[in-house]
């Protein structure tokens, strides 16, 4: 890929407890271009650890290593903590799966975003308090004045990811890491919440990096996808020719899901192998 | 089972263990591995520990009789003939700091053996009945809590008479509002978790969820309160000591001395301050001990 | 999928106009309104729906884990609107959305197997654990463990092996594989399809992915804000038999981000 806009080379983390080394994942590599770059694994496969690591996240007692994690010309590794302030929220951003975790529970919902921006574009406040207002319009909020000063602990769910989404969207990042992001909501609020956030990506030319265990959605929204299983990348595949894995456990995974149109009467069980 | 240690570490950690006392053990000792990783809190604990071995073996341990009294050396500096130095009545210090380790440790003893069942009992019947039955208790409750712990400890002495007894009465009485209050927050936490819906739906009694659901999963946080309180429980002893409410003379109490030791603060200081270092190393020694018992208590950290 | 044999058509579960609400005075607000609906012995009926529609609320109503009114609420032949005996216990058990919450933290899996015996006093207890844990293919080496040392899937199985204790009649299965990683999920439901296969449970099963209820029932309610939109065949939901808009939309929104796309261009086989 020429000039992508972040460049990941053999990551590795680790953790040493107890019980001997941990490898939560164990040299991951992609490059991400202005594309919806899916990383499906279950739970355990690394792929939360993986976009963490990516904003120097990770938990203190992870031990993180890369040939480099490059964003532009800032290797992310190397990089000082004042430089990672400025790139997380900013250059990067993360919607997290549960977006009341994420938000201040005693500031307004429309404060936070505007606080965002004002951080970003060093305005005014009123003007910040346009924008933010205009942000809630652009995700599709009904009514974006009176949620402008709802409190998060009024918000549902789809509402929650909605302003996270404008939060992070507020300070126009160039890349935008969404862990598990519509996993808890709804089927009729995840359609728009993607929708939204294909649209984004198009007009706004970001990348996205769309972290999830479920893989027909990863498949229908992506353009690439990456599989991760135990730390690793096993395959990685263009969205649209999921069906041509050659993985045994992306075959296992694509058989093992309840089909709405095909009727079984047994799912068939993914068999692990220790080798994958 | 094999004894060596090899297979005693094996033994507790195996994935998969043979009996429920099996499983118990390991659980003491996933509890134990975690709080030896906490180098203060093994710190706390051998203070603790050794305040124990002292309390019982005082009698051989103690140079001097406690209450013996030697006016001919009232007030001696430290020396080598008395570690600590002597206090007015030429008693030696050290000895009767010792000694009142003894006292010490049974008013932590006993308040926290009165405080913990009283506090998790009312906490949790408020916190899992809920309505006018939390009313009630936690109207009690925040009574008790509005009014300074030493002021109302006072008011009890006072009422009581001065004794070590009363003290401990007293200092109980206003210990268990705090764990009260815990023991409700984490039983209304606990109330709506779905093991609790679980075991509503085998058809158990309310007083059995309570009693064998609800407040053994409170019993952890309880303990580490009454330890992390156990500081405050040893200088409101001593505080009461200090006012001449609690241990009466010539009872080696430690706030007691410190008490004393203020009429001397400034030609012999160490009649003051060496009971009064007890009081904070013992003090400290329980906090640094509930602190890591809160880490390796939590099961949150697994 | 519900073997023919064993579906007879005598309702096993009757309600009718359940009625629940939460809050008082002003806040109250009705979660679910005028329910109807019946499950007849040895099937899966399927509660479809979204957050906040009221149909995990619907489940905890026939349990009376929350207070509700209903003109009509039969379970096993007994009304139960006034007080559930132990006896309903016994017949009626319920598996949770989440194992890990629905497991007590601190007791040992036997221990979670024998609480439901020794309150419910069923004979032979540990003789039933043991085959209660086979029948959910658990290992006995993990008799002694913690929840928190199994996996997500093993946690499930000891939650359905304690439900199956008392040896129900009716199993509530609150999103049971919403929780698990899709090939757990895979296991459990296929696990849950042979324990009805053995001993013809009934299952009430809430969920909100319509590929699972499309896999596991043959009729299912769809409930949008506390009501029932429609209640209708899964055949029926799948190949266009929707006649309520919400419905069209629930389905159109699974469909196009959920589903393999190679299957929806050809019609529902209607094998089986």
């Amino acid at each position: 890929m020429d000039n992508p806009l972040l460049s990941v080379r053999d990551l590795r983390i680790s953790f040493h407890g107890a019980a001997g080394v941990f490898d939560a994942v164990r040299g991951v590599s992609f490059d991400l271009g202005r594309e919806k770059l899916g990383i499906v694994g279950e739970s355990g496969s690394g792929k939360s650890m993986t976009g963490r690591a990516i904003m120097r996240l990770s938990p203190p007692a992870a031990i993180v290593r890369a040939e480099h994690i490059r964003l532009g010309d800032i290797d992310i590794l190397q990089a000082s903590e004042r430089t990672m302030d400025a790139i997380r929220g900013r250059r990067i951003g993360l919607i997290m799966q549960d977006p009341k975790y994420s938000l201040n529970p005693v500031v307004t919902v429309g404060e936070q975003i505007a606080e965002a921006y004002r951080i970003h574009a060093r305005s005014s406040v009123s003007d910040a308090r346009q924008r933010a207002v205009a942000m809630l319009g652009a995700v599709q909020i009904r009514d974006p004045e009176r949620v402008y000063r709802m409190y998060p602990h009024e918000m549902s769910g789809g509402m929650g990811q909605r302003i996270m989404i404008a939060m992070m969207l507020v300070s126009e990042p160039e890349i935008l890491i969404a862990d598990e992001a519509t996993s808890a909501l709804d089927v009729t609020v995840r359609l728009e919440i993607l929708n939204l956030l294909n649209d984004l990506v198009e007009k706004r030319g970001l990348g996205l990096i769309f972290i999830s265990h479920d893989l027909n959605l990863v498949r229908r929204f992506c353009d690439r996808v990456l599989i991760m299983y135990r730390g690793r990348v096993v395959e990685t595949l263009k969205a649209g020719e999921l069906d041509q894995a050659t993985h045994p456990y992306t075959r296992g995974l694509l058989e093992a899901m309840p089909r709405i149109h095909v009727p079984r009467k047994r799912l068939p069980v993914l068999k692990r192998d220790a080798a994958w | 089972m094999s004894t060596d240690s090899k297979g005693l570490t094996a033994w507790l950690t195996t994935e998969e263990p043979s009996s429920a006392s099996h499983a118990a053990f390991q659980n003491v000792w996933h509890v134990w591995t975690r709080l030896a990783s906490n180098p203060l809190g093994i710190a706390g604990l051998i203070i603790i520990l050794l305040l124990v071995f002292i309390a019982i073996f005082v009698p051989w341990l103690a140079p001097y009789s406690p209450f013996e009294q030697n006016l001919r050396e009232t007030l001696v500096a430290p020396n080598s003939q008395h570690l600590l130095g002597t206090d007015e009545l030429g008693r030696d210090i050290l000895s009767r700091i010792l000694w009142g380790s003894r006292i010490t440790l049974s008013i932590v003893a006993i308040v926290s053996v009165i405080v913990a069942p009283i506090g998790l009992i009312v906490g949790c019947l408020a916190g899992y009945y809920g309505g006018w039955l939390d009313t009630v208790l936690m109207r009690i409750t925040e009574l008790f809590l509005s009014f300074p712990s030493l002021i109302l400890a006072l008011a009890f002495v006072a009422a009581l008479g001065p004794s070590l007894n009363n003290a401990i009465i007293a200092i109980a009485l206003t210990q268990w509002p705090p764990i009260a209050r815990l023991a409700r927050a984490e039983s209304l936490s606990l109330r709506n978790r779905d093991h609790i819906s679980a075991v509503r739906l085998m058809g158990a009694s309310n007083l059995r969820i309570v009693l064998s659901h609800i407040a053994p999963l409170c019993v952890p946080s309880v303990i580490v309160r009454i330890t992390l309180n156990m500081a405050g429980i040893i200088l409101t002893a001593a505080g009461l000591g200090f006012l001449g409410l609690g241990a009466q003379p010539p009872s080696p109490e430690w706030g007691a001395m410190v008490s004393t030791g203020r009429r001397f603060m400034l030609d012999s200081w160490w009649v003051g301050t060496m009971p009064g270092l007890s009081i904070l190393t013992v003090s400290l020694a329980f906090n640094l001990v509930g602190d890591a018992l809160r880490d390796a208590l939590d099961p949150r950290q697994e | 999928m519900v073997n023919d044999n064993m579906t007879s058509q005598t309702p096993i579960i009757e309600i009718q106009n359940l009625v629940v609400t939460f809050g008082e005075g002003d806040d109250e607000r009705r979660a679910v309104s005028d329910v109807s609906f019946s499950v007849n012995r040895g099937e899966t009926f399927g509660l479809v729906g979204e957050s906040g529609s009221g149909k995990s609320t619907v489940l905890r109503a026939i349990t009376g884990l929350v207070s509700n009114q209903a003109d009509v609420m039969r379970v096993a032949g007994e009304d139960v609107r006034a007080r559930r005996g132990k006896d309903f216990y016994r017949k009626v058990q319920m598996v949770f959305q989440d194992p890990y919450e629905a497991l007590h933290p601190r007791h040992t899996i036997w221990r979670q197997l024998m609480e439901p015996a020794r309150i419910l006093h069923i004979p032979d207890a540990e003789a039933r654990g043991h085959a209660a844990l086979d029948s959910v293919g658990l290992s006995r080496t993990l008799l002694w463990r913690y929840p928190h040392q199994l996996s997500g899937g093993q946690r499930q199985r000891v939650a359905i092996a304690r439900a199956l204790m008392s040896q129900p009649d009716i199993l509530l299965l609150d999103e049971p594989t919403s929780a698990l990683d899709v090939s757990v999920q895979a296991e459990i439901l296929n696990l849950l399809c042979d324990l009805q296969d053995e001993s013809g449970l009934t299952y009430l099963m809430v969920s909100h992915d319509l590929g699972v209820v499309a896999h596991m029932c043959k009729r299912t309610a769809v409930m949008h804000a506390g009501m029932i939109v429609e209640t209708l065949d899964v055949d029926a939901l799948i190949n266009g038999g929707a006649t309520k808009s919400y419905t069209k939309k629930l389905i159109a929104a699974s469909e196009a981000y959920g589903e393999d796309p190679r299957d929806i261009a050809q019609p529902r086989a209607s094998s089986n």
